[in-house]
């Protein structure tokens, strides 16, 4: 599903030379694999996965997803391909302020790339909150949600598109033990479903809970079994 | 269907934060509502000053004639005129080429008009057959002077609204006899109201009497206090002035430096003038309603840029989630059309409020004139888009990624 080959990204700030994130990764993910990147802080995995959700272009390489070729692709491609394809869940949830959880849900489902009723968008946004365990909070605003809720919250947003390929970046980071594990057992859900789950962390605990861990250094693969394997 | 979508998205986040969003509509509103204000009344002042000129002046397409270098306008009788404008005179300018005819008028403002005990003191008028045609007058009841009345100067009369108010209080004025000057007059018409002239004076405190009655049995004069002469159709006013202006000279023998002995008004003249421009106070009060939209328009880009930089994660999100660009930029462009479109409708509704007040201060008729209302509300539409783009750039452009990790 994901092909990686020999991918840079090269930050340019101002006049100072560039700073390479990504040295060169190459990496293949299957339809419905679970993967954990993990790395210390630094080493390049929130740019890759910035690079696998198509929020940046790699400075060299390539990248197909759904075997197209998304590395040259421009803002609107690579939006739509996020709209239809790519559900995101951020460790500090980013859900928008003074907007009910129902309506955070809804927001992707604007930017989906074919036509859908209000009504049609709001049974798939109830749907989603039932399935997170958050039917009940259907109104409340971020602020009266706890951390573990408002992350739920922010998974049901992450499927409301039904993307193939979900995200994670550091999704129980912010949360307590019991409300980590929550969050966790409803990533693996979604993977259970059938979907791609790729999980950033650098909690060993949590990347223990995938099959696959790929281990990131200074921007280049460490260590990744199924990368030797193949 | 995409751009309700826009814009509804675009109502909501203001009304997320209520207090930011009048901020940014406060100029904008500030500013429209003025100038609505002062457009109405600038435009209801100049319909009242036209409509009173026009009142005074009769009708636009003739060339007043007066005896006298005035200096100064006002009221011209015989008593304060010299003798200079003829009978000849008016006789010789009806033949000029650029001149269809021309009204005679012999007037007096000290002659007591009365009927039973009451009294009143109205302009006498001796007046020509064709004066009320020349004047744009009608008559709201009776007739005018027939020419047999004319021709042997009869005592009949034709009085004005105020007259028969001050004279006959509600009893019908045709026929009765009133008494002017010694003489029994047979009131035959009564003229329809004119209203106010320039100034607010009454334009129907006046009696008409035949010319030639006016001239051998009350007045005893031989000149008249002025002229009223037509101008031909297709004839330019200045040019017929001109025509007018050689002829006189001609007949008085005026040397060449020296001034005329009479006085020539052109009514569209005077009507232009007075209308031309607003008061100096208009003219201030609308480069203030220009310089609040002007804060206003600043406003809207300060805060739209400082909502931006506390929205960075808003905007990531959206991104993220699978927005373009384009996506980002329509949504803030539409949230200051939204403002300015709320900032105008609330300009709007207090510029007419302050409308409806300034013309019960000022004594003046309501225009509301929807079509410059709606003209004044769409530009401010605009000027909101144009204040949005830079923002809304700007949000378009921003990096999710950084934002995101935070």
């Amino acid at each position: 599903m994901i092909e990686l080959q020999a991918v840079t990204k090269q930050f340019q700030r101002g006049s100072a030379p560039p700073v390479a994130a990504l040295r060169g990764v190459d990496m293949s993910l299957a339809r419905g694999e679970l993967v954990a990147i993990r790395g210390a802080s630094g080493s390049g995995k929130s740019t890759l996965l910035n690079i696998l959700g198509c929020l940046e272009a790699p400075t060299t390489g390539s990248f197909r997803l759904d075997g197209q070729d998304v590395a040259a692709a421009g803002d609107r491609r690579r939006s739509r391909l996020r709209a239809r394809a790519i559900g995101f869940v951020f460790q500090a949830f980013h859900l928008l302020p003074r907007t009910t959880a129902l309506e955070n849900v809804e927001m992707p489902a604007l930017y989906w790339p074919g036509a859908r009723s209000r009504a049609d968008i709001r049974r798939r946004a109830c749907a989603a909150l039932e399935q997170v365990g958050l039917g009940h909070r259907l109104r409340h605003y971020p602020h009266e949600l706890s951390g573990g809720e408002q992350q739920r919250v922010a998974v049901a947003r992450a499927v409301i598109n039904d993307p193939a390929l979900i995200l994670a970046d550091e999704p129980t980071g912010n949360l307590d033990a019991a409300s980590g594990a929550e969050v966790m057992r409803l990533l693996l859900a979604l993977h259970a479903e059938g979907r791609t789950v790729v999980l950033v962390t650098h909690d060993e605990a949590v990347a223990a809970l995938a099959p696959r861990q790929v281990m990131l250094r200074d921007g280049r693969i460490a260590a990744d079994p199924a990368g030797e394997d193949a | 269907m995409r751009l309700w979508i826009w814009l509804n998205l675009g109502l909501r986040s203001l009304n997320r934060n209520r207090r930011r969003s009048l901020a940014m509509m406060a100029g904008i509103a500030a500013g429209i509502a003025l100038l609505t204000t002062v457009n109405a009344v600038g435009a209801a002042s100049r319909r009242l000053t036209l409509a009173q000129v026009k009142n005074m002046l009769g009708t636009f397409d003739t060339v007043l004639v007066r005896p006298g270098a005035a200096k100064t306008r006002g009221m011209v009788s015989l008593a304060n005129v010299p003798p200079t404008l003829t009978f000849d005179d008016a006789a010789a300018l009806a033949q000029l080429p650029a001149i269809t005819q021309v009204a005679e008028l012999q007037n007096a403002f000290d002659i007591d008009v009365e009927y039973r005990d009451r009294q009143v003191t109205p302009a006498v008028f001796g007046v020509s057959a064709n004066w009320l045609d020349l004047r744009g007058d009608a008559l709201a009841g009776g007739r005018f002077f027939t020419p047999a009345e004319m021709q042997s100067e009869n005592r009949v009369a034709v009085v004005g609204a105020d007259v028969v108010a001050g004279l006959f209080a509600g009893t019908n004025p045709l026929g009765a006899t009133v008494r002017l000057g010694g003489g029994a007059y047979q009131v035959v018409g009564v003229l329809a109201p004119r209203g106010a002239g320039p100034g607010g004076f009454s334009l129907d405190n006046l009696i008409l009497i035949p010319l030639s009655t006016a001239r051998h049995r009350l007045f005893n004069r031989d000149f008249l206090t002025m002229a009223v002469a037509q101008v031909r159709p297709g004839e330019s006013n200045p040019a017929a002035l001109g025509e007018v202006r050689q002829l006189l000279r001609q007949r008085h023998h005026i040397a060449t430096a020296a001034l005329d002995d009479f006085s020539l008004t052109d009514p569209s003249a005077v009507a232009a003038q007075v209308t031309a421009a607003g008061s100096r106070l208009t003219v201030l009060l609308r480069g203030v309603a220009y310089v609040l939209l002007a804060l206003g328009a600043v406003a809207i880009v300060a805060l739209m840029l400082l909502g931006i930089m506390e929205r960075r994660g808003e905007i990531a999100i959206r991104r993220a989630a699978g927005a373009s660009r384009g996506d980002i930029l329509a949504q803030f462009l539409a949230e200051a059309a939204v403002v300015a479109a709320l900032a105008a409708a609330l300009g709007a509704l207090l510029g007419t409020a302050g409308m409806v007040l300034a013309a019960r201060w000022l004594h003046l008729p309501l225009l509301w004139d929807g079509a410059a209302l709606a003209g004044v509300s769409l530009a401010a539409v605009g000027l909101g888009l144009l204040c949005g783009l830079l923002p809304a750039l700007r949000a378009a452009r921003l990096e999710p990624a950084a934002a995101l990790r935070a």
